[in-house]
Formats: C-alpha cells, sequence, structure tokens
C-alpha cells in the first residue's frame, strides 16, 4: 500500500475530452474530461487509491496532478493513461527525433498518491506556462 | 415560428467528415436540436452559439483584453508577421480549403513557416508513404468491399464514433449485405479498449513493440520460421492464427491511428505497417489508411501540396518552399525557440503541445484566429473570431480517404464574423502594404 509506482505512460483519446474540446475549454468540463488519469485497478489498490483520488505524476520533463479513475480496458498493468490536453502535455516528452512528432506515448513516469493536492485548474496550468 | 430542419449537413469535427447530419433552428436562426452527429460534433453545432462565443476581436493592452475594431485588429496581426524574422503560421486543419490557399501566399509573403495539425497527428505516416507509397481506397469501397477490418492503435469509438457505424462494421454493404454479420473484425491495441470489446480477434501488445508485432505478421505471411514464443508480449500462436484470417480475406482494410506514430519508431511503424499490407496484397486484396484526427487535415495536405510541392512543414525563408521535418516542423522550432511571432488559426496549440514548446509560444507575440476562449486566445496578443466553417460559412474539406466535400452555412455567424478566408485576405493586403 501507498508509496509510488514505476509506470509507462500513455496519452489517449477519449469521446469525453472530444466532447469536452468542443465546448467550453476554459471550462470545468474540460479539466473533468482531461485533469484525470485511468490506472488498472490491482494498480490502483497498490498504491492505495480510490476512484476520484488525486495521483501526482512525475516524468523526466514534468510533472502534474491528476484525479485517478479506475480504467474500463483493464488489464494492462504498469500502464496509465491521460486523455491528451493541457494536463497530460505537462508531463510528455517534446523530442521529436526529427520527425515533427513528439513522443506522446510509451513515457516513463512515476506515480504517487497526493491527497493533499487538487488538480490545478486550467488558469493555473496556462499561468505556469507563462512563467 | 416554425422551425427550420437543415439535412445533409456535413460535421465539421473528425475526418469521418459525416454528411448526414440534421439541424433543427429555432426562433432567430437559433440550433436547437442536431440529429445523427455523434457526441462530439453534436457539441461542436450546440456550442457554436454558446454566451462564451468571441464576437469582437480582441486585443490586448496593459495585459488586459479590449474590444478592437477587425480593421485595428487585422492591421496589428500584419505589423506583428511582417516585421517578425521568424513567423509561426501553425494551425489550419479547422478551417476550409479556400483559407489554405491564402495563408499559404501570406506564409510566403511573410518568408514564414507554415505547418499544419498534421505535424502532431499523422506526419509520420505522411513520411512514411512518401517513403514506401500507400494502398489505400475510399471508404465507401471499404463499406460495400470489406470483409476484414483491422484497427490498429487507433480507437475509433472514441476519437471517430461513427466511423465503424457508417464506413467499416456495421452498414449493409453492396457486396456484404449482412452488415457486421458478414464481416471480421481485428484489433491490435495496448489495451481492451471499447473497439476492442467489440473484436472477433484482439492483439494485446506491448507498449512501444508495434513494430516488432509487424514484422512477425510479415514472416509469418510469408511462412518464414519464427524460432519465439512471444513477440512484443503477443504470443506467436495468437499473430498465426490472426494473419491467417488476414491471408483469407476476401478483401481487407487496416486502420491505423496514433498507436503507430506517436509510439517509439513513428514513421518506421507506419512504414512496416504498409509493407505488411503490400506483402498481403500477394495473397488477398488489402488496403491501408490513416484515422485522420480533424476534419479538414487531409485538406491541409491537399492544398498545401498542389501549391508548394510539399504537405506540412514548409519553411519560406529561403524565398522558396522547403521542406525538412524535424527542421521547419512547428514543435522543433518552437523548441528550439527560432520563432518569433505565431498566427493560429483554427487550432489550439496551447493544449495540444508539450509544454517546452508552449513556453516559448508564450513568450513571443501571437494572433489567433479562433472563434471560442481557449488556452491559446490566453496567451495571445491579438484574438480575431471568424465565421465557423461547417456551421456559418461554407467550404470546401476532405474526409480522411481524401474525398472533398462541401461545408454548409447552416446559420449566419454573430455580426462581423467573417469567414477565415476574408481575414486571412485583409491581412495579407496589410502585409503587403507595409512590405511595399
Amino acid at each position: 500500500m501507498s508509496g509510488k509506482l514505476e509506470m509507462t505512460l500513455i496519452t489517449c483519446r477519449t469521446v469525453e475530452q472530444g466532447a469536452a474540446r468542443e465546448g467550453e475549454k476554459m471550462g470545468y468540463k474540460y479539466m473533468r474530461a482531461c485533469g484525470k488519469c485511468y490506472m488498472d485497478y490491482e494498480d490502483m489498490k497498490a498504491l492505495g487509491l480510490l476512484p476520484g483520488d488525486t495521483v501526482r505524476l512525475r516524468t523526466r520533463h514534468g510533472e502534474v496532478v491528476l484525479s485517478v479513475e479506475r480504467s474500463p480496458d483493464a488489464p494492462h498493468r504498469g500502464v496509465v493513461f491521460v486523455p491528451l490536453g493541457p494536463w497530460a502535455n505537462q508531463i510528455v516528452d517534446p523530442e521529436t527525433d526529427s520527425t515533427g512528432m513528439p513522443s506522446l506515448k510509451a513515457i516513463p513516469v512515476t506515480v504517487e498518491p497526493a491527497p493533499e493536492e487538487r488538480v490545478p485548474d486550467i488558469k493555473a496550468l496556462i499561468s505556469g506556462l507563462q512563467k | 415560428m416554425p422551425r427550420e430542419v437543415v439535412r445533409d449537413v456535413v460535421c465539421p469535427v473528425c475526418g469521418s467528415l459525416c454528411d448526414d447530419g440534421i439541424v433543427v433552428l429555432g426562433d432567430g436562426g437559433r440550433i436547437v436540436e442536431v440529429e445523427n452527429f455523434c457526441s462530439v460534433g453534436a457539441s461542436k453545432f450546440l456550442n457554436a452559439q454558446s454566451e462564451h462565443r468571441l464576437k469582437k476581436p480582441l486585443m490586448r493592452k496593459n495585459g488586459k483584453f479590449e474590444e478592437v475594431s477587425l480593421e485595428e485588429a487585422v492591421k496589428e496581426v500584419a505589423n506583428i508577421l511582417a516585421n517578425a524574422e521568424r513567423p509561426l503560421l501553425y494551425g489550419w486543419s479547422n478551417a476550409e480549403c479556400d483559407a489554405h490557399r491564402v495563408g499559404l501566399e501570406l506564409a510566403e509573403e511573410v518568408g514564414g513557416i507554415i505547418d499544419s495539425t498534421t505535424t502532431t497527428c499523422h506526419g509520420p505516416t505522411v513520411i512514411a508513404v512518401q517513403e514506401v507509397g500507400c494502398s489505400t481506397c475510399t471508404l465507401g469501397e471499404v463499406k460495400n468491399r470489406a470483409d476484414v477490418v483491422v484497427y490498429w492503435g487507433s480507437n475509433p469509438i472514441h476519437a471517430h464514433p461513427r466511423h465503424m457505424s457508417r464506413y467499416t462494421i456495421f452498414p449493409r454493404g453492396f457486396f456484404r449485405d449482412k452488415g457486421e454479420k458478414d464481416r471480421t473484425l481485428i484489433v491490435v491495441d495496448v489495451r481492451k479498449t471499447d473497439a476492442a470489446k467489440l473484436a472477433d480477434y484482439f492483439i494485446q501488445v506491448k507498449p512501444g513493440h508495434d513494430y516488432e508485432v509487424l514484422a512477425a505478421m510479415r514472416a509469418i505471411l510469408k511462412e518464414k520460421p519464427v524460432n519465439t514464443g512471444e513477440i512484443g508480449g503477443v504470443p506467436v500462436s495468437k499473430i498465426k492464427e490472426v494473419v491467417n484470417v488476414m491471408k483469407n480475406a476476401g478483401f481487407g482494410a487496416l486502420f491505423f491511428g496514433m498507436g503507430l506514430t506517436m509510439s517509439r519508431g513513428k514513421h518506421r511503424n507506419v512504414d512496416n505497417a504498409i509493407k505488411l499490407v503490400a506483402d498481403l496484397n500477394s495473397y488477398s486484396k488489402w488496403i491501408i489508411a490513416p484515422m485522420r484526427g480533424h476534419y479538414n487535415v487531409t485538406g491541409t495536405g491537399e492544398t498545401f501540396t498542389w501549391v508548394t510541392g510539399y504537405p506540412f512543414g514548409i519553411d519560406f525563408q529561403r524565398g522558396f518552399p522547403y521542406y525538412n521535418p524535424g527542421e521547419t516542423t512547428a514543435i522543433d522550432v518552437l523548441l528550439r525557440e527560432e520563432v518569433d511571432a505565431a498566427l493560429i488559426v483554427a487550432s489550439d496549440p496551447v493544449s495540444h503541445f508539450p509544454a517546452a514548446a508552449v513556453k516559448h509560444l508564450a513568450r513571443i507575440p501571437v494572433a489567433t484566429i479562433e472563434p471560442h476562449p481557449t488556452p491559446t486566445t490566453e496567451i495571445s496578443k491579438i484574438v480575431i473570431p471568424p465565421a465557423i466553417a461547417g456551421i456559418e460559412a461554407e467550404g470546401t474539406a476532405y474526409r480522411m480517404d481524401h474525398v472533398p466535400l462541401r461545408l454548409r452555412k447552416v446559420v449566419d455567424p454573430p455580426e462581423g464574423c467573417l469567414p477565415d478566408k476574408e481575414i486571412l485576405e485583409m491581412i495579407l493586403d496589410e502585409v503587403r502594404k507595409i512590405k511595399k
């Protein structure tokens, strides 16, 4: 229970992210759709997490706090999915390997519970990028 | 007042470019209801006239946005672009083709880099096709002929919700008149996605190992020995079973997505998938097609290529078009901090680019042509809201299979909001005046 897990991060699409993206991006629904991650329930149990808890994801490129949800596509132990958006982009690998395309899948990530933290809202993320 | 029903509306959201939309209008030309759209398309229509929709051009003065006239906004955008050493003109995929043509002229006039969202989506596919070609066809052919359909690294239920219903699995085709009962679905992914849950065969591949599985399939297809029990996390017996189904297809179609283009190997993964389909054509008839994301990203490839010879990441600084992915692509030039100004059209890179690239974008003057408040408008100096293509303005868009469809004007735009093409023409005129 607790501690941290070394996992693999993959960004993905969800229909909720798509519908929120076409709606109000500066609003709550977009944060609800994109400021989250999906984990295999066995991995959640290993970290003592319940659906809706907050977790910190840290990669070589940055860190972000997200809320965790039980993945409907399990089993995929060791892999955590984050919908593409400003939250995921805090921690993805910008390296394009000279193709123009950044590496948005299969990124090594450390996941740990962050019970005292909240998922940053879109304005907080943007001001972080403007520093 | 009786409601007006507009039929055969083309949906301006994803590369499926569904053309059977129905929009019901109420008093004053308000959109009250939509039918046949998936939830993403419905969201775009139902939010087009929301209260948060931008209606007047905005310019940042003393750190805050103020409403300005279109003429003032256009003059300032032209100033920024004309005086920049290396401007970036990015986005384009949510705008129609005539807007792209003006964008290209503008990029040439200012000696800038013009790039589309292809760069973070199917850019690797375009690179692979340039290297090894592509056996492909239109979606109508798939609907009418395909009895084996593969989705590799693509989750259509979430990213192209009506793709399977309109084009590949569920519809009754001319030669597949029993619909899904006449077809076999194979899904290859790193987890059991909603598409995989419907599949007859599901291959769960280890993240980053698609290349080996594709190579193994090619070897097994040609009856070469495979001296191992497992490849890329998949039992070889399972690969053999699926290859057998593919080999014996009447007409097979392989669709692929970001699982191949974004993973390690990128364009090499797509290259190998294209070669697998080429190999399959020795035994059966197969095509391969990318699941393009935006409704007109294929259109950017079409317009950019027929005007400049290149599909994306085009640099006009030398006075002629120059293309070199990695050197002239948007994220790379932002990471290297080469760009000193940007015009963003029909896109939201602050949401969709890695943070390291966005940090530079936030430091330079940015002008955005965008109808809604987005993270990109938040960091912009100037925002010009256009008439939304496909809802408030006509235009041509290309579906993911390169079929052009005419977008409809369903409602009037807010007063003063012009189509992207006209805004860009105004900017181009101003730039030409400055450069004289």
